[in-house]
This record gives C-alpha cells, sequence and structure tokens, in this order.
C-alpha cells in the first residue's frame, strides 16, 4: 500500500498526543507508595511525539521533492483522486456514526437496518446491485440476530423504542 | 447463482439456528411460586446490571436470572460491566420501569471514598429492594513457617521487624480497607497491590507476599492441606459454613467488615413493583432450601434478608466507618 | 501438595473410554464446531459461546460439562484463522498474526493451504500443550508462580523492544505504533489507585478503552472503508480458490518447520501460563521469533507457511498452558479461563492442587477431553476447507458490512456499552488512516496489551520494594528477561550492522 496522506495522519496524531499530554496534568494524586501515575504515559507519549515529528519532517520533504517533479495535469489528478476518496471515507464514516448514534436512540434492529441498507447500495458497483439479496438481508439479519442474541445468549442488544422485541 | 444462495444460504442458517436453539434456552412459562401477581409486572425482558463476569455477583445475578425466568416465564439479562460504578449508571440511565435491576454490595461506600461516585446521590437515584446474602469475609493468612497463630502474634512479629513482611493488597478494595485497618491496629507490614483473588493467591503462593488477605473459599484447599494458616476473618462473627475460624475481632483486634449483596432499582418506580419484588426475594432467601444449597456450595455465601431501608443504612454505616478510619474524608 | 501428583496413563486411558459415547461425542462435536464458528466471526469470540453454555451445563455432570465447554475453548481459539486468512481480518485477537501471511497466501489461490496449515498447527499446539499439561502440570504451576512483578515487567519489557523485529520498513513507525496502543491503554483509570486520568471528565472513559474495539475493529473496518475507496472488484471469484485435498501441504514440508513448530510451541505454553498474557499476545511473539530465526526473513508478510505455523501453533498451545495455572492453581489467567473456573465451581468443583488430589477422575477427563476435542477440531475444519472458501465467494460489499455489524455487536456485549460500540468506529477509522500513513497496526495491539502491563508491574513492583529497582537485577528470572531486552534492543538498532559486519568476516 502506498504511503498517501502521511502528513495529515501524522498531524493528526500529534494534535492527540498533545491533548494527551496536557491530560496527563490534570491527574490527581493517588494513594499508592510508588511512581506517580503520570510518569509512564508521559513518556510514552512524548517519546511517540518525538518520533511522529522526525516521521513528518522526512514526509513533508518527501512531498515537496515529489511536488517539484509534477506536471499541472499530475497535480489535477492528484487533487481530484484525494477529492473521490475523501468522499467515500466521508460516505462510509457518516453511516457509521450515524447507525452507532440510532443505536442508542432508535435500537439494534433499526439502526442496523439502516446501516446495512445504506452500505450495501452504497459500495455495491453501479449496475450490480442485487435487490433480491440486499433488501431481505438488511431487512432480516438484524432483527433475527436481536432475537437470537436474546433469546439463545441471554444478551440484550439496545432495544431502542423496539421494546414490543424484549 | 451462487452468490444468491450464498446469502440467501445465511438467512436460512440463522433461522436454523434460532429454531434449533431457542428451544434450548425458551423458559418454562409456565410455573409460578404460587403467589398471586397483583401487579403487571414482570411481562418482558428484565436486565440485571451488575459488576464483571466470574465474580460473586456476577454469580448472584446469573442465579437470580435462572430464578426469575423459571418463575415468570420472562427472559431475564445479566449485564455485565467493569466496575461497581458502571452498573449503577446503567441503572439511572434507564426508564423506571422495573426492567433494569441493579446487583450491588455493601462495599460500595469504598468506591465513594475514591469519588469515582461524587455526581451521584445513592439515596435520591436509587430504591433499595433488599439485601439477599452475606458473603464471606475475608481472612488473613500466613504460612506455617512463619511462626505465628494468632493474630496478635503476626502483629507482634511485624513490629520486631517493621516493614519487613509484605501483605497482598487490593487500593480501592475492602482488601485496602482492611490493610489499614490492620494498620492502626499497629501492624507494621508493607503493603503490595496486586490485584483480586488469584493474584493474590499467586502472589502468596509464589512467596511474594508473607501474608495474604482473602476470603476463605478460594483457599480452603490450602488451609485444609495444612500449608495455610488462617489467623482469623474479618466478620463480625463466625461463618456457619467453616465454624472453626475466629474472627479477629473474638482474639481483641476490632477489625470488622463484612460485605453483603444487594438489590436496587431505579427511584421513582412503581411502589407495587417494588413490594412485589422484595416480597419475592424476601420467600426466596429466607424459605428456599435450594437457593441457600446453590450459594453455599458454589461461593459460601450466607443468606440473609434485610429490607431495602436496611440496606440504606448499612451503606451509611459503612461509609462511617471509612471515615472513622481515614479511609474516607467527611 | 502437588509434588505428590504423577501421571497415570492407565487412568487416561479409562477417561477416553469414558468419553466414547455417541451422545458425547456429538456433544463434543457441537462444542468444536460452534467454537469455530464463534472464533471465526470477528467481533464475536469463544467466550460468547461459553457464556451461552455454561447454563446448558447446569443439568450436566460435572464432566460433561467441562468437556463441552473444553470443546468449544479449543474450537474458539482455532477459529479465528478462517477469516484471518479469506478475509484479512483475525476472528479473534489470537490469529493476528495468521493473517500477515494467511490471506497473501489466499490472494495468491492458495488460501486452501494457508488453512490447511493452520489447522494442522492448531492441532499440533493444542495436543503437544495438553500432552505437556498432563506430564508437568505441578511442576510448570510452580515456575509460574516465581513470577512477580519484577518478573512481569521484565517480561513485558522484553516484548515490548521485540516489536523492531515485526516491522519491515521503518522501525520508528513501528515505535509509534506501539506507543501509539500504549497511551491508547492508559486513558481510563490508573492501575493501581484508581485515579482517573485522560478521561477529561468523562466517565464513559473511565472503562478504559474496549479490548474488541482495538483488537478486531482496528482490522474490519479498515478493510470495509480500503473497499470503499479502491473500488476493487465485487466479484468474489476473481481469486481462484484450488480445491483443497487434505490440509493442502505435505507432512514431508510441513514437518520440515519443526524447529518453528517446536518454539512456537513453548512460547504459546510458556505465555499461557502466565496470568494475565495469553492467544492474543503469544501469537504474535511467535511470528516474530519465527522471523528472526529465519533464513529469509524478508518474505515473511508476502504467504509463507512459517509465518501461519508460528501463530496458529503457539495460540492453541496458549490453551495447555492456562490450564496448567487454572487447574493446578485454580488461577483464572484471562477472563475464558475465569468463565470456566465459574462453570466448575456451579458444580461443586474447585480448581487447585486439590482438585487433582481429590478428583483424579475429573481431571483425567479433562484431559482425554482436550485431546478428543482437539482431533474432531481438525477433522471439522479440514472437511470445512472448501467450504469456508466459499465466503470468498460472497461479495465484499455484503459480507463485509455484516462484519463490521458483528463487531460492533461483540463491542456492545462485552460491557453493555454504547460507547464501546464507538470506539469500534473511531479506532477503525483510525485504523484505516495508520494503513494510508504505511503506520503498522500489530506493534498497536501489543502496545495496547503490554503497556498496561508495563506500568502495573513497574508500579506494583516499586511498592513491594520501596521504590528500589535491585530486586530487577538480583531475582534470577527478572535478571534473565532483564538480559534478553537488552540484547533485542542492542540488535533491533544495530543488528543490520552487525550482520554485515560478519558477513563481511565470513566471506
Amino acid at each position: 500500500m502506498k504511503n498517501k496522506h502521511e502528513i495529515p495522519v501524522y498531524s493528526g496524531l500529534l494534535i492527540f498526543g498533545a491533548i494527551f499530554f496536557y491530560g496527563t496534568f490534570k491527574i490527581k494524586p493517588g494513594r499508592a507508595a510508588t511512581i506517580a501515575d503520570s510518569f509512564v504515559p508521559r513518556v510514552a507519549v512524548l517519546t511517540m511525539m518525538a518520533l511522529l515529528v522526525v516521521l513528518l519532517v522526512q514526509a513533508i520533504k518527501k512531498q515537496q521533492a515529489e511536488a517539484s517533479q509534477r506536471t499541472p495535469e499530475q497535480k489535477a489528478a492528484a487533487r481530484a483522486e484525494t477529492k473521490r476518496f475523501a468522499l467515500r471515507v466521508l460516505f462510509v464514516t457518516a453511516v457509521m456514526g450515524v447507525s452507532v448514534y440510532l443505536m442508542d436512540k432508535l435500537g439494534f434492529v433499526l439502526s442496523m437496518t439502516f446501516y446495512l441498507l445504506c452500505l450495501f447500495i452504497g459500495l455495491a458497483e453501479n449496475g450490480k446491485r442485487r435487490w433480491k439479496v440486499i433488501i431481505p438481508l438488511a431487512l432480516l439479519f438484524p432483527v433475527l440476530l436481536f432475537i437470537l442474541y436474546l433469546d439463545v445468549f441471554s444478551v440484550l442488544l439496545p432495544p431502542g423504542i423496539m421494546k414490543f422485541l424484549t | 447463482m451462487k452468490k444468491r444462495s450464498m446469502a440467501l444460504l445465511l438467512c436460512l442458517s440463522m433461522l436454523m439456528t434460532l429454531v434449533l436453539c431457542s428451544g434450548v434456552a425458551w423458559a418454562d412459562a409456565g410455573s409460578e411460586d404460587g403467589t398471586p401477581e397483583p401487579v403487571d409486572w414482570p411481562k418482558r425482558t428484565i436486565t440485571i446490571q451488575t459488576t464483571e463476569p466470574g465474580g460473586d455477583m456476577d454469580y448472584m445475578a446469573r442465579l437470580l436470572a435462572k430464578k426469575m425466568n423459571e418463575d415468570f416465564g420472562v427472559n431475564v439479562v445479566v449485564a455485565n460491566n467493569e466496575g461497581a460504578v458502571p452498573p449503577i449508571r446503567n441503572l439511572i440511565a434507564a426508564d423506571a420501569d422495573g426492567y433494569t435491576i441493579w446487583m450491588g454490595k455493601t462495599s460500595l461506600p469504598i468506591e465513594k471514598a475514591l469519588g469515582s461516585m461524587d455526581d451521584i446521590d445513592l439515596n435520591e437515584e436509587v430504591t433499595f429492594v433488599g439485601n439477599l446474602v452475606d458473603n464471606p469475609a475475608l481472612c488473613i493468612t500466613v504460612k506455617p513457617d512463619l511462626g505465628v497463630s494468632t493474630i496478635n502474634e503476626l502483629i507482634e512479629l511485624s513490629q520486631s521487624k517493621p516493614d519487613e513482611l509484605h501483605i497482598t493488597d487490593n487500593i480501592g478494595s475492602n482488601t485496602n480497607v482492611t490493610c489499614m485497618m490492620l494498620e492502626q491496629a499497629g501492624a507494621q507490614l508493607t503493603e503490595v497491590d496486586v490485584g483480586g483473588t488469584s493474584a493474590k493467591m499467586a502472589a502468596f503462593l509464589g512467596d511474594h507476599c508473607e501474608v495474604m488477605v482473602c476470603s476463605y473459599p478460594s483457599q480452603k484447599d490450602y488451609v485444609e492441606a495444612g500449608e495455610f494458616v488462617v489467623l482469623g476473618q474479618i466478620s463480625a462473627e463466625r461463618n456457619p459454613m467453616y465454624p472453626d475460624v475466629p474472627t479477629l475481632k473474638e482474639q481483641g483486634v476490632d477489625i470488622v467488615f463484612d460485605t453483603s449483596l444487594f438489590v436496587g432499582v431505579k427511584a421513582g418506580t412503581d411502589p407495587a413493583i417494588v413490594s412485589f419484588l422484595a416480597d419475592y426475594l424476601k420467600d426466596i432467601v429466607e424459605n428456599d432450601e435450594e437457593f441457600a444449597d446453590e450459594v453455599g456450595t458454589a461461593q459460601y455465601m450466607v443468606p440473609a434478608w434485610r429490607d431495602g431501608e436496611e440496606v440504606a443504612t448499612i451503606l451509611d454505616d459503612q461509609y462511617q466507618l471509612l471515615v472513622d478510619i481515614g479511609f474516607a474524608e467527611e | 501438595m502437588l509434588g505428590q501428583v504423577s501421571f497415570s496413563l492407565p487412568q487416561l486411558l479409562s477417561s477416553f473410554g469414558g468419553l466414547m459415547s455417541v451422545p458425547t461425542l456429538l456433544m463434543i462435536i457441537v462444542g468444536v464446531t460452534v467454537g469455530i464458528m464463534f472464533g471465526a466471526i470477528p467481533g464475536v469470540s469463544c467466550n460468547m459461546a461459553l457464556i451461552m453454555f455454561i447454563p446448558i451445563t447446569f443439568s450436566m455432570p460435572s464432566d460433561l460439562a467441562m468437556t463441552l465447554l473444553l470443546a468449544v475453548y479449543t474450537g474458539g481459539m482455532s477459529g479465528g484463522l478462517v477469516s484471518a486468512v479469506l478475509l484479512n481480518i483475525p476472528g479473534t485477537p489470537a490469529s493476528v498474526a495468521t493473517s500477515f501471511d494467511g490471506h497473501p497466501m489466499a490472494m495468491r489461490g492458495e488460501g486452501g493451504k494457508a488453512l490447511g496449515v493452520g489447522i494442522l498447527s492448531s492441532f499440533i499446539g493444542g495436543v503437544t500443550s495438553c500432552i505437556v499439561l498432563m506430564l508437568l502440570a505441578p511442576v510448570l504451576a510452580n515456575y509460574a508462580m516465581k513470577f512477580g512483578p519484577f518478573e512481569y515487567f521484565a517480561v513485558s519489557l522484553f516484548s515490548l523492544t521485540l516489536i523492531g523485529g515485526l516491522i519491515g520498513d521503518s522501525l520508528i513507525k513501528g515505535l509509534v505504533s506501539a506507543l501509539l496502543g500504549m497511551c491508547v491503554s492508559f486513558i481510563g483509570l490508573a492501575p493501581l489507585t484508581s485515579v482517573p486520568r485522560m478521561t477529561f471528565g468523562f466517565h464513559s472513559f473511565e472503562t478504559g478503552m474496549s479490548d474488541v474495539a482495538l483488537m478486531i475493529g482496528i482490522f474490519a473496518i479498515p478493510e470495509l472503508v480500503r473497499f470503499a475507496v479502491d473500488g476493487s472488484s465485487d466479484d468474489g471469484e476473481v481469486i481462484k480458490f484450488k480445491k483443497t485435498k487434505g490440509f493442502g501441504i505435505s507432512m514431508r514440508e510441513y514437518f520440515s518447520h519443526w524447529k518453528n513448530i517446536i518454539r512456537s510451541d513453548l512460547i504459546g505454553i510458556g505465555v499461557g501460563i502466565l496470568p494475565g498474557i495469553g492467544g492474543s499476545v503469544c501469537n504474535i511473539l511467535s511470528y516474530i521469533a519465527a522471523k528472526k530465526s529465519s533464513k529469509h526473513p524478508e518474505k515473511f508478510g508476502t504467504g509463507v507457511v512459517d509465518g501461519i505455523i508460528a501463530s496458529e501453533t503457539s495460540n492453541n498451545a496458549s490453551i495447555g498452558g492456562a490450564l496448567v495455572t487454572m487447574l493446578a492453581l485454580g488461577i483464572p489467567g484471562s477472563a475464558t479461563t475465569a468463565l470456566l473456573i465459574s462453570a466448575m465451581s456451579m458444580h461443586g468443583v474447585q480448581p487447585g492442587p486439590m482438585l487433582f488430589l481429590r478428583e483424579p477422575a475429573l481431571i483425567y477427563t479433562i484431559f482425554a477431553a482436550i485431546l478428543i476435542s482437539n482431533l474432531v477440531m481438525i477433522i471439522v475444519e479440514t472437511k470445512g476447507i472448501n467450504i469456508f472458501a466459499r465466503m470468498l465467494l460472497v461479495p465484499n460489499s455484503i459480507l463485509l458490512p455484516l462484519v463490521v455489524m458483528m463487531c460492533m455487536v461483540g463491542a456492545y456485549t462485552t460491557n453493555y456499552s454504547m460507547f464501546d460500540v464507538a470506539c469500534v468506529v473511531v479506532f477503525g477509522l483510525v485504523g484505516y488512516f495508520m494503513q494510508c500513513a504505511g503506520l503498522p497496526l500489530a506493534p498497536m495491539i501489543l502496545g495496547f496489551i503490554l503497556g498496561p502491563m508495563t506500568e502495573v508491574n513497574l508500579q506494583r513492583a516499586l511498592q513491594s520494594s520501596r521504590m528500589s529497582l535491585t530486586p530487577l537485577f538480583t531475582r534470577p528470572i527478572s535478571l534473565f528477561f532483564v538480559i534478553l531486552t537488552v540484547i533485542s534492543l542492542v540488535w533491533a538498532v544495530f543488528g543490520k550492522r552487525i550482520k554485515a559486519k560478519m558477513q563481511k568476516r565470513g566471506g
């Protein structure tokens, strides 16, 4: 797999590291006679951030070298590629995110039916959508799974508004 | 053709599994305990919120789930959580309809002392239903080669070589409270946090600690084989299941920390449901011999019914005890 | 007390006889099959299957109850290899390393061989560790007891330094990944003091980040996102799956890897014995060890059977190890063994040294049950190779969303927490972006598991020695691992130079 998007990823992780490091200062002292609870996390996050900076610098240099060698057509193609990439990632993220949110409010069955429908339809190639499989699967699978988990495993998946199922 | 049949196969096999297995777990919807049902409850799945799987609370929750399933014909699900406080949060987040029950332990004031429950006012958010069983108390154990056979001898030995002996600890638990009280009774031991019961056993067996604080059932075999010596337990009275083990109190060392398991529901639940549930549980605790047998054999617990108000009082008293020994701030 | 126990072959044989009835064998077959199914589906673990079966075992006599549960355990530990090979998504954390070489092999059309090798390795690991369990349980149990916090700290440090051996191109990237895993593992309550760390006041963070999210979601969701982005062919039939005879590999070729097999076996047993570490760690350690000892380490990751052998032998071998600690000492080394102990106590059976003395019949039934389960497992899985392969025929646009859904379910059912489900999505995306940037995922898992272990044990060790690090160097076992750590670190940093120098001298 080509290492694209290194710079945003490293930057994102550095931001995480910074927030994490800030968090270590809010740790209250504890009751045990041993090293501080903030010690090991700080060592870990600072080491990680130091290494990330090294990687980031390397990536920036590499990108500058590549950019200077590219033709305008290549740059435009790269931008279009990035846009396509972002849209698709956003689609999957949005579907998953909304489904998780709905799982709490509406319940497992409804949210997962929505999730499956979105992804089955959205991911299949145009013209190859197997409606006869997608629709029954998306409608039946979550509800059957819900009943299976409840009656066989004695596990209650989020019922949400469908309390009558329990 | 192949792909469609694959997906269809998936659906069919799910259905088949469901049909095959449902015979296994389906409740016998007929049998009830004979008491007439004055309330319209329970009619659907009940969830019991409790702590980690494999522990004593989990065991009790599953036992209760089984009984309620048999008696009421509804599904009863045990929801495990990590820690003593998440189940309470889940209880508070649920509806006050009696379909979410909390299985708790009276060592909960320790959590309060640690500050992990500062945003929860138990008396406002929870209605206590009743106490079910008393837990076997923690014991102070040593190996025979240490040369002590009473708690007072241990305290004296530790004073003669301060901080040289190690005691198993588990910070934030009743073991921690015990170690603290032992220290206040004069013992000079180095506390080593090791973790839960199994970790304590491992540390003690591996000679990393000379003194262990652990409940009797976990070490019973070793005691009977003569490899462990139990100096005493921290309950108020001896446990009828192992009557030869003395309490620390009767040896003159006033360390008492009993724990028991209780049930609670969300405050605001219909009082009729609460009293129905309380009567049902009280009947099991006081009259069901099979229940007493099961909890005794599996976990050395002793059935002991106390009503909801008493449970609330016990929790307050436990907290006061923690304040008195300096574990908690007022 | 345990010193009085010795192995008796006649008793073992008579226990076999006791299990050789049709209903019992059927029960074992069902148990193993269910275990395999649960292991194969990412997000669903054999713990779930055990929780389902335990109430059923209430009414059974204790020996049959244990037989069924052990059958499920055996199947569950092995089943993870199926999806690891075919989908590049490990079914259980114990099969993470299997996907490194298993999936490339499947992509080349050698999926049958990959599965066959994995199954055979699972069998060998399971049976040999059972034999070790039978013969040496008391001895090993005593050895396990010698591990205190200093020893665990040294072992964790050593394991962390091995990360250098995992990564092909960049040590720095591997370290970043591992450190990220460690940082994430520290979010929650501090190990000893239970003080909230990096929770920013959110109560949901206090229980820490979900295990399932990190160990399964992080492999499953990137597959989904990658498929969405690449838009690669949805048609499963593009990759030809050669119909496989038997294991897909000749016995001669398989056993030519005998060094790898034995080493992975020992790693699995050794790690399994120690409470707190098990299948999820030993498969990765074993893979690294195999790679480092190999004459062609650069081939690892491209699809060589060595990697699969290392991973699958050790994870099933860890069962034997875990059972040593569970049976001989009554100490649960993992959530799975805790469930088994809980099941036993419901039958009034308390695992521990007295079990060996008081109920030898049960112990031997357990041994026999494990051996038979392994036999059933290898038969069921081998017959199933061509059936599993059909999974490849299901279009990715249908299969991958379903798998991710199961991960979400798995995350929810562990702690009944919607927060854990959200973790799956978040970590899944993080995993995808990490892969985009070339950051490897496996070190993150090691960091996530070993981070807390390192910190807890360091804290406990210092507490017991009153802030002195001396015992780390004076206690024999911890000194041993400290030396290994130093060697490993030196090799990781200077290894290539040392190798070049040695080659120069030789040439």
